[in-house]
């Protein structure tokens, strides 16, 4: 009996004997995680396929996986339904969302706008147009994509501070695609465009910035980011700041690296062709927020009556 | 009657002719007329397809939509013909039925898709149920049309002989109800093939609506076409695929009512 004892002592240590003399190993590896991301096809996003890629989601033992959709309110559709759990949409929208009841926040930061021009969108009017200023807008037809969108908000705000009263503006919804047709035929008498239609338009010969909105109303605001619901941060911490860690080496890698390297990524994130990517004006990468910006976003949303009421952004960017 | 007339009332040739002229119009306003990016000419909207058919996309995406439309399509058909043939031949069935129907009958597909995305998700699931929703009332309000346009005295000679009621169903009022079950499974048909497309440009990685939603929002003009003359052909290869299948099942309805 005795033998018998010993002998499954020495056995219970040599099973044991691995897990016993490396603690450290066994440590260091994060239990493993799934992270289902719900997003643009945009250029602001790219730092997902960099992170994928360059090993970050690996290396935090995350597998990381997303899904298109045509609007940021389906992305917040989406994380709040819960088949997603991180959602990538703009930031203007993220705030309205939480002043108007959901529990969404700022998981980790995207990309700003420039500081001066040129910036990544414009307010475009035709060359050969009577459109020459604020104030020539008066009576005319102007699109800047959705109504009540972080857009059409600034428009709004811009139009405001040069003393015009926006009413006397005649707005109309048309996609981005559809921007260039609509100017130059007369059907429209200024839009605002994003890249990559910004760039072909203006490079045709037939429009002109009239101005950049963006910058003129809050200049190097961040535009959009990684968003999740503050239950599921709360709920698991961990894998929240595994992300986060990824996604910040992902977009720092994109700040740093040569324009050609990143205009490759950009590329192959948004199936744009290189060749276009090269001539156009992208975002700015960045991993820190400008808290000022944001708080000059929620003023706006609260101002146009697209959220109830104001409160203290801080609350919503995550900090590991 | 001249030749050209009677061609023209025999042959399926000049719709095919008038395709081309259109084709042709179409060719020539991009080379010489308009002057923009979004209206490429013919020819390379022809390039762009036949390199994305090569390449797999679009054979890949067609087949992500196919798969998607074929099971809403199909489950909207059963649950149609289900629901339309108990409510037409059970009272008690159109009364429970017959106003929530009302209801959600005049709302239209594409408003069911936030509502879908917040309990359904954003994956195949939620389009394949949007499919079904839609696909759902042309089936249903067919079925139950055909079920009550049915004579009664073969209702009658149906007890006479003493038939149960599945072999009433069976034998008797299927049979009787298939053309209109069929013209409702055929408007479906179109109704799915667009939810389709929608929900892939809403939300998706792949399909037929996520590609050419991709190919115009990345600028690449000629490819967009290329996938919106892939559905056109989808479309219609379907149908066609339809009025085959419809001739063979209802060849008796068909003879007696002149169509053939």
């Amino acid at each position: 009996m005795f033998r018998t004892l010993a002998l499954l002592c020495t056995l219970s240590m040599a099973l044991l004997a691995p897990w016993a003399t490396s603690p450290a190993v066994a440590q260091n590896k994060p239990a493993p995680a799934t992270v289902r991301v719900v997003t643009l096809p945009i250029t602001n996003f790219t730092p997902l396929l960099v992170a994928r890629d360059k090993g970050y989601f690996a290396a935090e033992n995350l597998t990381v996986t997303w899904t298109n959709v045509a609007q940021g309110a389906v992305a917040i559709e989406a994380v709040f339904g819960g088949s997603a759990e991180v959602g990538g949409s703009a930031i203007y929208e993220t705030m309205v969302a939480r002043g108007n009841g959901l529990d969404l926040m700022f998981l980790a930061a995207g990309v700003h706008i420039h500081d001066t021009p040129p910036d990544n969108s414009a307010l475009l009017v035709r060359t050969d147009g009577s459109v020459g200023s604020a104030a020539d807008l008066i009576g005319r037809k102007i699109s800047v994509g959705l109504i009540n969108s972080v857009n059409y908000v600034h428009m709004v705000e811009w139009l405001e501070k040069r003393g015009i009263d926006p009413k006397r503006v005649d707005f109309l919804e048309i996609p981005f695609p559809q921007m260039a047709d609509a100017l130059f035929q007369k059907r429209v008498d200024a839009v605002w465009a994003v890249e990559p239609f910004l760039t072909f338009m203006t490079q045709s010969g037939k429009a002109k910035v009239l101005a950049y909105p963006y910058i003129d109303n809050i200049p190097g605001m961040d535009i959009s980011n990684y968003f999740a619901k503050e239950s599921w941060i709360k709920a698991h911490p961990d894998v929240a700041a595994r992300f986060k860690r990824a996604t910040d080496r992902a977009t720092d890698d994109l700040a740093k690296m040569p324009k050609a390297e990143r205009d490759d990524w950009v590329a192959k994130y948004t199936g744009m062709k290189l060749d276009v990517v090269k001539n156009v004006t992208l975002p700015v990468f960045d991993t820190q927020y400008n808290v000022p910006s944001l708080k000059a976003n929620l003023d706006l949303a609260v101002k146009y009556k697209m959220t109830n009421k104001p409160f203290d952004v801080g609350i919503m960017i995550f900090k590991p | 009657m001249s030749r050209t007339v009677q061609w023209l009332k025999t042959s399926r040739g000049s719709g095919v002719i008038l395709i081309l002229l259109l084709l042709a119009l179409w060719q020539f306003s991009a080379l010489y007329v308009m002057d923009t990016p979004t209206w490429p000419p013919v020819t390379r909207i022809f390039q762009a397809w036949v390199s994305d058919l090569l390449d797999g996309t679009l054979i890949n995406n067609l087949v992500a939509t196919f798969w998607r439309q074929m099971l809403g399509y199909w489950l909207a058909v059963v649950l149609g013909i289900g629901v339309g043939l108990a409510m037409g031949y059970f009272r008690v069935a159109y009364n429970l039925m017959e106003p929530l129907i009302e209801v959600f009958r005049p709302i239209p597909g594409p408003a069911y898709l936030p509502v879908l995305v917040l309990f359904v998700g954003i994956g195949d699931e939620m389009k394949v149920v949007l499919i079904l929703v839609a696909s759902l009332f042309p089936i249903l309000l067919n079925t139950y049309s055909g079920v009550r346009a049915i004579d009664p005295v073969q209702f009658d000679t149906a007890r006479t002989l003493g038939l149960t009621t599945l072999q009433t169903l069976r034998e008797i009022v299927l049979p009787a109800a298939l053309p209109q079950i069929l013209t409702g499974m055929r408007i479906s048909l179109a109704i799915s093939l667009i939810l389709a497309i929608l929900s892939e440009m809403i939300v998706s990685n792949d399909g037929l609506g996520y590609f050419t939603l991709l190919a115009e929002r990345t600028f690449k003009v000629p490819d967009m076409y290329a996938g919106i003359f892939t559905l056109a052909m989808f479309g219609y290869a379907l149908n066609r695929l339809f009025l085959f299948g419809e001739a063979r099942l209802i060849r008796w309805h068909q003879e007696s009512s002149g169509r053939r």
